[in-house]
């Protein structure tokens, strides 16, 4: 075994999904947090599409039979996932540049009362 | 033929944008009735056929993506159904009613729809995505300061808790190579180890847990629901039926892992604790639309408690409460709209004589609030005596008083505005109220709180099959019960709640964004925890 041969995409995915949460704990920025957030999606995509791999399995399409074909769900599934990370990061990102420009407001407040710290 | 049902709400949503200019009401009207009376078509279909299925595609059973109709989903979407086209009733006077109100409420109609009946994980999660950006689409739709802080904290709560959902239901993928619900629930047996799924189960349940607000992961929903500007149907759809949507993933989910890891007695405590806590906080507020947003907590609570006793009678004791909430809380959200129409505050120390100024809304009222509390005669009061069958234990039917006591505590707080003297603005005070549409919506809400407990049993037949014996001394017992606790309430109410600094402090004790996130992740390492230590 090689030493690096325990950075898989599933360790690696699971540390990304982790970090990405620890952000999301402790920054108070709302960009940082919508930062926060496409890193622990990231983790979560690149979990999806490697597990279940063997070494030298093939596509499923356009290959002889030989081999063992990869399974092409995850894959399928992560393109729809990435489209609606996407998305709900666009419009997290609409509703910060609203926020900000209407209100001048970029961090999380503590409590109701407040709504919002300009500082 | 369960996707029409999904299909034609968007198809009309998107028909409707071609309206910009124009009045689309008449037509989303019309489409609601049409797909109301379809769903009871189908509901008609199941009861007498049995549960429908439809394998999307032709591919067999476990391969395709599959919707699933039986007894249990096809209430929920039957009520969804006739909530939605009632509170477009509701607000089909309102000045919020335009062109993009009609596509993003036609848009969550499909959506939660599709959530009742989908049994795909990967689905699920894009639904759940997707309605939480229209759910914070309109929370947000007036554009104030407060609301889109509210719905930004709404969004990326609920997008980071999705997350965990889609990270499970990934490692569920990898040990069985299956995303159908039912096709899991078949092999779940056969994993030679428990502990390999307590990880996916963990991220699961803490998405649902989130979803339905249980403590400590409930902070969000008060913001959510009690945002001052959005329209008074929007808290009334969250609660009445968004929340529901939550609270059936929870007994599916639980029901496809209880065969590997019962988590019954975890989620009687969080239960208890939700509960409890949930009414205390709704006690200690005076803005009307937080209140019932605590009291949503304290009802979800209940339920939870009544789903985890795993017995039959408290189940479907609870499933009835679930029906019973969606009306009863409609109500009380809708006459909340109503009254800061009329009375252009929320404040609850500040509105008073309703039963004089709007007697129809004061009458949905007592409705609402006979329900909520369980009084004899009302929905609330059958599945509180069901939730009861669930133990013996002279403790638990202490809390169950317990919550039955915190309810009548802020309902007593919610009546004091029925009566004493006017205090409307003079500027509405001449406006003639009595055909009011929305008033008149609100009451029939309000009839249909005491219909569905005047034949309880008789509903409980006809929507879920389930045969329930009433005892009458039993219940007499309970109501006599009841009379007690509300004397209690009464007093407590008059003596010690009433103007207390106390529980002013405690209305304001909430969770930043932050801690919320702290939280969500406490939740699911004790869950985690806990289960480990189950195994």
């Amino acid at each position: 075994m090689k030493p690096l041969d325990f950075i898989t995409g599933e360790i690696v995915g699971i540390l990304l999904f982790f970090i990405g949460l620890y952000g999301l704990m402790t920054k108070k920025t709302i960009v940082k947090t919508i930062m926060s957030m496409s890193i622990m999606e990231s983790g979560i995509f690149l979990f999806y599409i490697t597990i279940n791999y063997t070494d030298g399995s093939v596509p499923p399409i356009g290959q002889a039979q030989e081999a063992a074909f990869v399974d092409p769900v995850p894959s399928a599934l992560m393109i729809t996932a990435i489209v609606i990370g996407t998305g709900v990061t666009a419009i997290g990102l609409t509703m910060f540049m609203h926020y900000k420009q209407k209100h001048g407001i970029t961090h999380w407040s503590r409590n109701r009362n407040q709504t919002g710290s300009e500082h | 033929m369960l996707y029409w049902l999904i299909i034609v709400p968007i198809v009309i949503a998107v028909i409707n944008v071609g309206f910009i200019h124009s009045d689309s009401r008449k037509l989303i009207v019309g489409s609601q009735l049409g797909i109301t009376v379809y769903a009871t078509y189908l509901f008609y279909l199941v009861r007498t056929q049995g549960t429908i299925m439809d394998n999307m595609g032709g591919y067999p059973r476990a391969f395709s993506i599959t919707l699933y109709a039986d007894r249990i989903s096809i209430v929920l979407v039957w009520l969804t159904t006739l909530m939605f086209l009632g509170l477009l009733i509701y607000a089909y006077t309102g000045d919020y009613f335009n062109t993009q109100f009609g596509f993003l409420y036609l848009t969550l109609q499909s959506l939660i729809i599709a959530l009742f009946l989908s049994t795909d994980l990967f689905n699920i999660y894009v639904l759940l995505e997707v309605s939480t950006v229209v759910v914070a689409i309109l929370i947000m739709f007036n554009k104030d300061r407060q609301a889109v802080y509210d719905g930004m904290i709404f969004l990326f709560v609920s997008v980071i808790s999705s997350g965990f959902w889609l990270f499970g239901v990934g490692m569920l993928y990898r040990t069985f190579g299956h995303l159908d619900l039912h096709a899991i629930q078949e092999v779940i047996t056969e994993v030679e180890d428990p502990r390999s799924l307590i990880l996916p189960f963990g991220f699961i349940l803490t998405t649902i847990s989130l979803k339905i607000a249980l403590f400590p992961l409930s902070s969000w929903l008060p913001k959510a629901y009690g945002t001052p500007s959005a329209p008074p149907v929007i808290p009334a759809i969250l609660s009445g039926v968004y929340e529901t949507t939550g609270l059936y993933l929870f007994i599916r989910l639980t029901a496809m892992f209880s065969e590997v890891i019962e988590l019954n007695a975890f989620f009687l405590v969080v239960g208890f604790v939700t509960s409890i806590v949930g009414f205390v906080l709704a006690v200690a507020q005076k803005d009307l639309r937080l209140l019932l947003a605590y009291s949503t907590i304290s009802q979800v609570g209940l339920m939870t408690v009544g789903f985890s006793f795993g017995i039959e009678a408290s189940y479907w004791g609870s499933m009835y409460h679930m029906f019973a909430h969606s009306l009863f809380k409609t109500v009380l959200f809708l006459s909340v709209g109503v009254l800061s129409h009329h009375y252009k505050t929320r404040d609850v120390y500040r509105i008073r004589g309703v039963m004089r100024t709007l007697p129809v809304t004061g009458f949905a009222i007592i409705f609402g609030l006979l329900g909520i509390t369980g009084a004899p005669l009302f929905n609330g009061s059958i599945s509180k005596y069901m939730i009861s069958y669930g133990s013996d234990s002279p403790y638990i039917q202490v809390l169950l008083n317990l919550i039955t006591l915190g309810t009548l505590l802020y309902s007593m707080k919610f009546a004091a505005m029925l009566f004493g003297e006017n205090t409307q603005p003079d500027s509405v005070r001449e406006e003639d109220s009595t055909h009011d549409i929305p008033q008149w919506t609100t009451f029939v809400f309000g009839i249909l709180t005491l219909l569905t407990g005047l034949f309880g049993n008789t509903f409980l037949q006809f929507l879920y099959g389930y045969n329930f014996t009433i005892y009458p001394g039993e219940y007499l017992e309970k109501s006599i019960i009841y009379l007690l606790l509300v004397l209690a309430a009464f007093a407590l109410y008059r003596g010690w709640v009433r103007e207390r600094d106390l529980f002013t402090k405690i209305g304001y004790v909430e969770l930043s964004f932050n801690a919320m996130i702290t939280a969500l992740v406490m939740f699911f390492i004790g869950i985690v925890g806990y289960m480990y230590w189950l195994t």
